[in-house]
């Protein structure tokens, strides 16, 4: 537990967009975050189910894009790693990457719900 | 709804089919003071952009369905497409991923992770390229309008005419229709900028020029400054019988216009001399054959006495045969 969750410097470029803090607007992004992502975690267990390769990548691609910007770092570098397989079209990929992926989002999500406060 | 005084903004088309990046991206371009609308995927993107005409579009590269490359490639083959920038963001950054967005005709790149002061960069200097195209078209149209009109009556000038009556033959030619050319001058001109002055002479030509326009109203007739006080009609699709009632109109106006020319030997105002002539263009024949019979119609009726139009006799043509 020595790697943070919610990485500061992102985060601060992060709130450089949103200028420092219009909290409308950063309740607005986290939550078509919290609203997206869950769909996502549940393409990429479908998909390293099923062994769709293209899915994996795609669905991991996009929750890495938004998970980065929001300085998500732990679960970027899992969605990176994922969509490195799918790229490489790798199949039999264990599932319980699956299932992390929807741990580190619980955590992160938590993270942000404190960040906010 | 789009306020007036924001029509001039920048209108920035966001296309992402993740609705978290749409929001940060509608965030970062409306910071940078543009106007944003978005899509959420390819075929969205294309309709969006035929509707709204965006000055640039930021498309995200990996979406479902129709990736961005191949929507970028469809977005090239709309007629509006011409110079609007497209920008690709992809988070692919291999060679081959940078080369395809080049490929499908993207006039830049960004990739994911989304470097936010970069991204703003290249947007501005985008649409500062755009901006400077349209400038550059707007004065390329400007200058070719200049190049082609008359300075003083604003008509099209001698350089106009012998183009347009070239390109007119040549499609008369084609479809085997009549021709026409009317001649006009202003009668005893000389005598008029004598009493009255040249600033006054001036004037006399930029109204016979309106009248002579008023006359011939079709799309496709053309008037033009042929010299000094000398105009120049032409009529495609206009047999000799349609030709005379343009003249007649002609003569018509400029005698409404009742612009006082008392050192005329023929009348008190000013009147014009017309020359008709109409042609069937044939290959064998060039235009120039045109111009020559509709001179010496004019040459006739100056000879008759001026205040009138003459037909040329050899050339007239009617009823296609």
């Amino acid at each position: 537990m020595s790697k943070p969750i919610i990485d500061r410097e992102a985060w601060q470029t992060f709130l450089g967009i949103s200028e420092g803090g219009d909290y409308e607007f950063l309740q607005e992004v986290l939550d078509s975050y919290f609203e997206e992502a869950p769909k996502l975690i549940q393409d990429i267990q479908l998909a390293v189910l099923q062994g769709d390769a293209k899915k994996l990548q795609h669905a991991a691609h996009t929750l890495k894009s938004t998970s980065t910007v929001l300085g998500a770092v732990t679960l970027t570098e899992l969605c990176n790693e994922l969509e490195e397989l799918g790229k490489a079209g790798a199949t039999g990929i264990p599932l319980d990457r699956g299932e992390a992926v929807a741990q580190e989002y619980a955590k992160a999500k938590a993270a942000l719900e404190q960040v906010i406060q | 709804m789009i306020l007036a005084s924001e029509q001039s903004l920048p209108l920035v088309l966001v296309v992402d089919d993740d609705s978290t990046m749409r929001i940060l991206l509608r965030r970062a371009m409306e910071k940078q003071g543009y106007r944003v609308a978005e899509a959420s995927n390819g075929q969205e993107c294309l309709e969006i952009y035929t509707r709204l005409r965006p000055d640039i579009v930021l498309l995200d590269a990996m979406m479902p369905i129709m990736d961005g490359f191949e929507c970028c490639l469809q977005l090239q083959k709309l007629p509006e497409a011409n110079r609007t920038p497209v920008l690709i963001i992809t988070g692919l950054e291999d060679k081959a991923s940078v080369d395809r967005a080049f490929e499908v005709g993207a006039a830049d790149y960004v990739t994911k992770p989304i470097h936010w002061p970069v991204l703003c960069h290249r947007v501005r200097r985008l649409i500062n390229q755009l901006r400077l195209y349209q400038q550059l078209e707007a004065a390329n149209l400007e200058l070719q309008r200049l190049a082609g009109s008359d300075g003083l009556t604003h008509l099209a000038n001698r350089r106009y005419f012998d183009k347009y009556l070239y390109r007119e033959w040549q499609r008369m030619s084609r479809e085997q229709g009549p021709i026409s050319l009317i001649l006009c001058d202003v009668d005893h001109f000389k005598i008029y900028n004598d009493t009255y002055g040249h600033q006054a002479g001036d004037k006399c030509l930029q109204q016979v020029a309106e009248a002579i326009s008023r006359a011939a109203k079709r799309s496709t007739d053309l008037v033009a400054r042929y010299g000094g006080e000398e105009f120049v009609v032409v009529l495609p699709n206009t047999p000799s019988r349609g030709a005379v009632r343009v003249a007649e109109e002609i003569q018509m106006h400029v005698k409404n216009l009742a612009l006082p020319h008392l050192a005329s030997p023929i009348s008190q105002v000013v009147t014009l001399s017309l020359g008709i002539a109409t042609q069937s263009p044939a290959s064998e024949v060039s235009e120039s054959a045109l111009i020559k019979a509709a001179d010496e119609a004019l040459y006739q009726a100056k000879h008759e006495g001026r205040d009138r139009y003459c037909l040329h006799a050899a050339t007239c043509l009617d009823e296609p045969h």
